[in-house]
């Protein structure tokens, strides 16, 4: 879920932006170091952006003007590991606010936090958590919680431009209703983008196991 | 002039090149034909480099090629190299970017890049966005990529597959204006109307070995090797190989079925259909009785 | 839809030159953010200088109507203050209108800009103005994959729906994963392209710049200077 251009106040897109940079610098470091090491990781990262990238746009589904969703994070993630799929999901956000127009760039700060930052390492926990136990929970649940985060941290970041009353109460007030209006799109969404990604990442094990092991 | 003594390849265990000699020479188009899988494009990416023989060696210019990193630059920098399929060479989003991608690397002039786009007819498209180009566009851009590096050698691999008759005509042209510009060129490709059109040198490769090396086209060793590529064209082929199907019997048919059978074979090869016209001594013969039959 | 967006970003009419174009975005948007005489200004200019790029713009309006149909129906009736209409236990206040008029008002004056840039920039433009080398290659290189990974995926998205690959929601699951597999194969083998085609022109680490004319920056100027008089009235 992208919050749009200009919706929210001067003030928290700051904030989110000053949450957001330090990750990412980071990201971009541990990325140079990487390419620094084996050039070829240049290739390597940039056609993993654009799968990223491409899965999104996959799922897009043609109902018209329907908000949009977590970028196969879930997957990412799995895949990559939380820190690169940060680094690189905020470039894929930037990408998908300049090719598709969704999302926005006062917004990138609070979307890259959302979706790029706190989805995902969530995601990557629950699938650590039960990767022991059951690949196919894990892999359900790496899509399912990163989506389900994604749709909560929006929520908040929404709920904190808009309280109901100044203080904590009010911005608690809020959140529940803006939970509560996007569950209608969000919920079904990461149910769905879930399955997907079970049925997508157990076919990438069975073909390229060596992708999937750390 | 570029060459290979005695070169083996294998990928894996899989033997590809088998003690292959191949020359080519500048102002000259050398062209490379044989079947799907015969070895044509790893004969090539050994030209440029991108591979490296397990045996035998690369020479350019009499000299061997040491695969070192400068050697492997300056190798780079004389002999460029067009992929089969443009959207496998191109790298850069935009033309602009696409073109001079060779030259800044080589640190050559980027007056080079502009000169090729204006080559290959892609003048004013420098901005364009590298999608949004049609196939034979992207087929060109891919070929000034190559010119832009200034080489010696053009390498292009199958470059007239899936273009259309002006397309088609476009390469040819191209081509034949390298070799004016003393440029070696060197094609791999299944199309015979293609070969025959610029070809000075051919080689037939099989399973990794050359089979026919000259100046001229076998068409029949064409035919058995499987080089598709007699659209358009009526061949004459001699009565003593039995595979081809004769259409055509000088001995046996009526004039009027002669005639029949002639004109369609005319207005198939008209439409670009492959046409195998048999004949043998009645040949002339026959062709006089039309003739007499008409009047 | 990148596919339609991308040709409207080449084909449409842009008034000012890429870095002119970029710049007055970037500059415009936190004065936007900031001030409601300059989202004014800026909402007329931007939504002039959009309709004139291209009339894709009025589709590109429609594109976030749910997120601001169900975010300012929260906002609406959540916000506390003084009752001016209820419906059941929900209230609409005084505060709650308040809010959402300028919340509106800020996010069509940026969301014309926004647009404004999205119409007649396209993603190579935007990156020129990246100086960081490596970042600058691998966002090149991304969109470059992106562009043929987005074709074959189109392509396999139409040979799956010639076979009804996407009827009901079941199969629709099944085939979105089964071309994201693909996608994924894919993915592995053009990176292998890409080392080949880079490899085979002596990449020594340099990736062009794209050139981009200049011009408009006048233009620009004035823009910018109009929005920016809007702190001050
Ligand atoms: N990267 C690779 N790994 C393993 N085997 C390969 C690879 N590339 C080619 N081969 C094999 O090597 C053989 C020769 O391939 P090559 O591409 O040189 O043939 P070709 O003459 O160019 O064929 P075509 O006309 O189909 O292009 C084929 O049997 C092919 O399967
Ligand atoms: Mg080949």
């Amino acid at each position: 879920m992208h919050i749009m251009e200009g919706f929210l106040p001067a003030e928290w897109c700051a904030f989110w932006y000053a949450l957001a940079i330090p990750v990412l610098i980071y990201g971009a470091w541990k990325t140079k170091k990487e390419i620094e090491r084996d050039p070829k990781a240049k290739s390597l990262l940039a056609v993993s952006l654009g799968f990223i990238f491409v899965l999104s746009a996959l799922k897009l589904p043609s109902v018209t003007g329907s908000c949009s969703h977590p970028t196969g994070t879930g997957v990412a993630v799995v895949l990559f590991g939380p820190s690169v799929t940060a680094f690189l999901s905020s470039i894929a956000l930037l990408y998908q606010a300049l090719l598709l127009a969704h999302g926005g760039l006062t917004t990138l700060g609070a979307n890259t936090v959302s979706m790029g930052i706190v989805g995902p390492f969530f995601g990557f926990i629950a699938y650590k958590a039960l990767k022991k136990f059951n690949l196919t929970a894990a892999f359900f649940s790496a899509a399912a919680v990163a989506d389900f985060m994604t749709y909560v941290v929006t929520s908040l970041q929404l709920a904190l431009a808009f309280p109901a009353s100044p203080g904590m109460e009010g911005v608690m007030f809020s959140a529940i209703r803006f939970l509560g209006i996007f569950a209608v799109t969000q919920i079904p969404l990461a149910i769905i983008e879930a399955f997907i990604a079970v049925l997508l990442l157990r076919s990438i094990r069975t073909y390229s196991p060596e992708v999937i092991s750390a | 002039m570029i060459e290979t003594r005695d070169i083996w390849f294998s990928y894996g265990d899989r033997e590809v090149l088998k003690g292959l000699n191949f020359m080519a020479r500048q102002s000259e188009v050398t062209v490379v034909m044989g079947k799907n899988g015969a070895g044509k494009t790893t004969l090539l990416l050994h030209l440029n480099g991108l591979l490296r023989p397990k045996k035998g060696e690369v020479r350019l210019n009499g000299v061997r090629v040491s695969y070192d990193k400068r050697a492997l630059f300056e190798l780079r920098k004389k002999v460029a190299l067009v992929f089969q399929n443009p959207d496998d060479q191109i790298i850069a989003p935009t033309v602009w970017e696409e073109v001079a991608f060779g030259p800044a690397n080589a640190g050559l002039n980027l007056e080079n890049a502009k000169r090729a786009l204006k080559l290959v007819g892609l003048e004013g498209y420098e901005e364009r966005l590298c999608s949004q180009l049609s196939g034979g566009e992207k087929k060109r851009l891919s070929i000034a990529d190559a010119i832009a590096m200034d080489p010696d050698f053009v390498v292009m691999d199958e470059p007239t597959a899936g273009l259309d008759q002006p397309g088609f005509d476009s390469i040819v042209e191209l081509i034949l204006m390298l070799r004016e510009l003393g440029k070696g060129v060197v094609i791999a490709t299944h199309d015979l109307e293609l070969a025959t059109k610029v070809g000075d040198r051919f080689y037939y490769l099989d399973a990794g070995r050359v089979v026919y090396e000259g100046e001229s086209i076998d068409y029949r060793l064409a035919k058995r090797l499987g080089i598709r590529g007699f659209a358009g064209m009526i061949m004459i082929a001699s009565t003593t190989d039995t595979s081809v199907e004769q259409i055509v019997n000088f001995n046996g048919d009526s004039e009027h079925e002669i005639l029949e059978k002639t004109l369609k074979a005319v207005l198939k090869a008209y439409r670009g259909e492959s046409v195998l016209l048999k004949t043998g001594e009645g040949f002339i013969e026959g062709i006089r009785r039309i003739l007499e039959g008409l009047k | 839809m990148t596919e339609s967006l991308e040709s409207v970003q080449m084909n449409s009419k842009k008034v000012m030159g890429p870095k002119a174009r970029v710049w007055l975005v970037l500059l415009s948007l936190p004065l936007i953010l900031l001030d409601t005489q300059s989202q004014l200004i800026a909402l007329t200019l931007f939504s002039l200088l959009s309709l004139h790029a291209s009339r894709y713009y009025l589709r590109l309006l429609l594109a976030p109507a749910v997120f601001i149909l169900f975010s300012t129906t929260v906002i609406l009736f959540t916000i506390e203050g003084k009752e001016i209409a209820s419906l059941y236990f929900l209230k609409i206040t005084d505060k709650s209108v308040e809010v959402a008029q300028s919340t509106l008002l800020r996010c069509f004056s940026a969301f014309s800009a926004f647009c404004y840039l999205v119409l007649t920039t396209t993603l190579p433009e935007f990156v020129n103005l990246i100086r960081v080398g490596f970042l600058r290659e691998i966002m090149l290189l991304s969109y470059r994959a992106i562009q043929v990974l987005l074709e074959e995926a189109e392509s396999l998205k139409i040979s799956a729906e010639a076979r009804l690959g996407f009827l009901g929601l079941r199969r629709w699951v099944k085939t979105t994963a089964l071309i994201g597999h693909m996608m994924f194969l894919r993915s592995f083998e053009r990176v292998e392209k890409f080392e080949m085609a880079k490899e085979a022109r002596c990449y020594s680490g340099i990736f062009p710049s794209a050139r981009s004319e200049g011009g408009g920056k006048i233009l620009a100027v004035m823009i910018f200077l109009a929005i920016f008089s809007g702190l001050f009235i």
